[in-house]
């Protein structure tokens, strides 16, 4: 049997869609997202069928495959089914699509023209933690000083519920002007994503 | 049944899937291409032979030879790389008779006589209805399925069907039927014929538009998966809602960037026109469309 071999992240936007083929083998929410925006094949791993991949893209056993998922883990196992099947030329991309952003590769869906949240905890997340704190200090207060301010729990969970239905959050509001949260200034290609900030064919 | 070994080339420009079929099973491998492409910037007037050399480097590392250059139709949409393809590896260029009446639809509009033989002699070879033929030692035989234009044909090889535009995968449907003596009675009256053909036949097309972030561009469906969940010709969509929703949806369709650069071309079996001092023209008639 053929051995897996590995393609770096910044070598993708060399291969040839005529004569090679990625596979996509993410989940259809993270494909959604985001994706290579050139010819390439979406089986998610866990109905990765090597059969049905040689039918529907129309390529053979000898045809070079790169698997591509988040960060390389499922792309490894995907690989290893292939080459399990008889496929002959099979490699994964390192560093999945987690990698492709920082490399010059065009690639399409909302994900791909997002600005970067950075290393940081994105905004929701940092929402229901503050959220969380919130009440355990309010159930605090009600238990050892007053049950009085069980009225703040109730009136924050009217605020919640407002929040969700006007689709208005202070809360988030004040937490995106936090430090924390300001877009970093980048230097060099580790910020451009895809192709959303280069030319288009014009004259320019 | 013999099943052909498939190799399919998407060129996304154009969406199209060029197809090499061939079979293994013969001491003289040879091979067919089915709806190559020759690319071409419609604003330079440029040709590049990228997508047709793919075509052609895989046929030489499989050893094969070419047999057949096959047409499914005039495309509408980009310039086949037939006559190309013939040059650097031979074969028959062949299509079905039907082109004829193609040809003198447009000789209308390009005034081309001079340039665009009438007898369609600039294929080698035009296909009566249900002839029957071989690649190799498989079997293959026309079938006539017009609608999307008067003169599309499928090819029935082995196991497989190659249906250019007649259908699309499932989800995507079926071709466009707005050109000049296109049908949507007759689209749905060729997907019957070809529905009809065994459930588990390998259904090959001549485009695929995949839908926006639900997957890549994909070239097969079985006879079955089309029967069942073609959005526009399953099983369960009778004739009248058919031709209804067609028609609509082809209502103020744009017509293609290529097509008069692809339909001049593609009638010469992918030349360009008379040469004048060397030069080759594509020939653009005003206010015709």
């Amino acid at each position: 049997m053929s051995q897996l071999s590995e393609l770096p992240a910044s070598e993708v936007v060399y291969l040839d869609h005529l004569r090679t083929l990625v596979v996509d083998v993410r989940t259809a929410p993270e494909y959604a997202d985001i994706r290579l925006a050139g010819p390439h094949a979406f089986m998610p791993l866990d109905t990765l069928d090597p059969e049905q991949l040689l039918l529907q893209y129309g390529i053979t056993r000898d045809t070079p495959v790169y698997a591509l998922c988040a960060s390389g883990a499922r792309a490894r196992k995907a690989g290893e089914a292939l080459l399990a099947a008889g496929f002959t030329r099979v490699a994964l991309v390192q560093g999945g699509i987690t990698a492709l952003k920082g490399v010059e590769v065009p690639l399409a869906g909302p994900g791909a023209t997002r600005k970067e949240q950075g290393k940081g905890i994105p905004l929701e997340r940092q929402l229901r933690i503050a959220i969380g704190i919130l009440f355990v200090f309010i159930t605090a207060l009600a238990c050892w000083v007053h049950p009085i301010f069980s009225v703040l729990a109730f009136l924050f969970s009217v605020g919640l519920v407002a929040s969700a239905i006007l689709n208005r959050c202070g809360l988030a509001f004040l937490l995106a002007k936090a430090p924390w949260n300001k877009q970093q200034s980048c230097s060099g290609s580790s910020c451009s994503i895809g192709g959303a900030n280069k030319p288009g064919a014009s004259c320019q | 049944m013999h099943t052909p070994n498939v190799r399919g080339f998407f060129d996304p420009a154009t969406a199209t899937w060029t197809y090499v079929v061939w079979s293994t099973n013969n001491a003289v491998a040879q091979c067919a291409v089915i709806d190559s492409v020759l690319d071409y910037d419609i604003y330079s007037c440029t040709t590049k032979t990228t997508s047709a050399d793919a075509v052609i480097d895989f046929i030489q590392e499989k050893r094969l030879s070419l047999q057949w250059i096959l047409e499914t139709h005039i495309h509408a949409d980009h310039i086949t790389a037939a006559h190309y393809l013939q040059q650097k590896l031979g074969g028959t260029i062949a299509i079905s008779k039907h082109i004829l009446a193609i040809v003198h639809t447009w000789e209308a509009y390009f005034q081309n006589s001079a340039d665009t033989p009438q007898d369609g002699r600039q294929f080698d070879h035009l296909f009566e209805d249900d002839e029957e033929f071989t690649i190799a030692d498989l079997p293959a035989k026309i079938m006539y399925t017009p609608g999307h234009t008067p003169a599309d044909t499928s090819y029935i090889i082995g196991n497989a069907v190659f249906v250019g535009d007649a259908m699309f995968l499932p989800d995507v449907g079926s071709g466009r039927c707005d050109f000049p003596g296109g049908s949507a009675e007759d689209a749905y009256d060729s997907s019957r014929k070809l529905l009809a053909l065994p459930g588990d036949y390998r259904m090959y097309v001549g485009h695929d538009y995949p839908p926006e972030g639900m997957r890549g561009p994909r070239c097969m469906a079985t006879i079955d998966q089309q029967q069942q969940t073609n959005n526009r010709l399953s099983y369960s969509v009778d004739k009248h809602s058919f031709i209804a929703r067609r028609n609509a949806d082809d209502t103020g369709k744009p017509v293609p960037h290529l097509l008069l650069p692809s339909i001049q071309a593609n009638l010469r079996a992918g030349q360009f026109g008379e040469a004048v001092n060397g030069v080759q023209f594509v020939k653009l008639p005003v206010n015709m469309l």
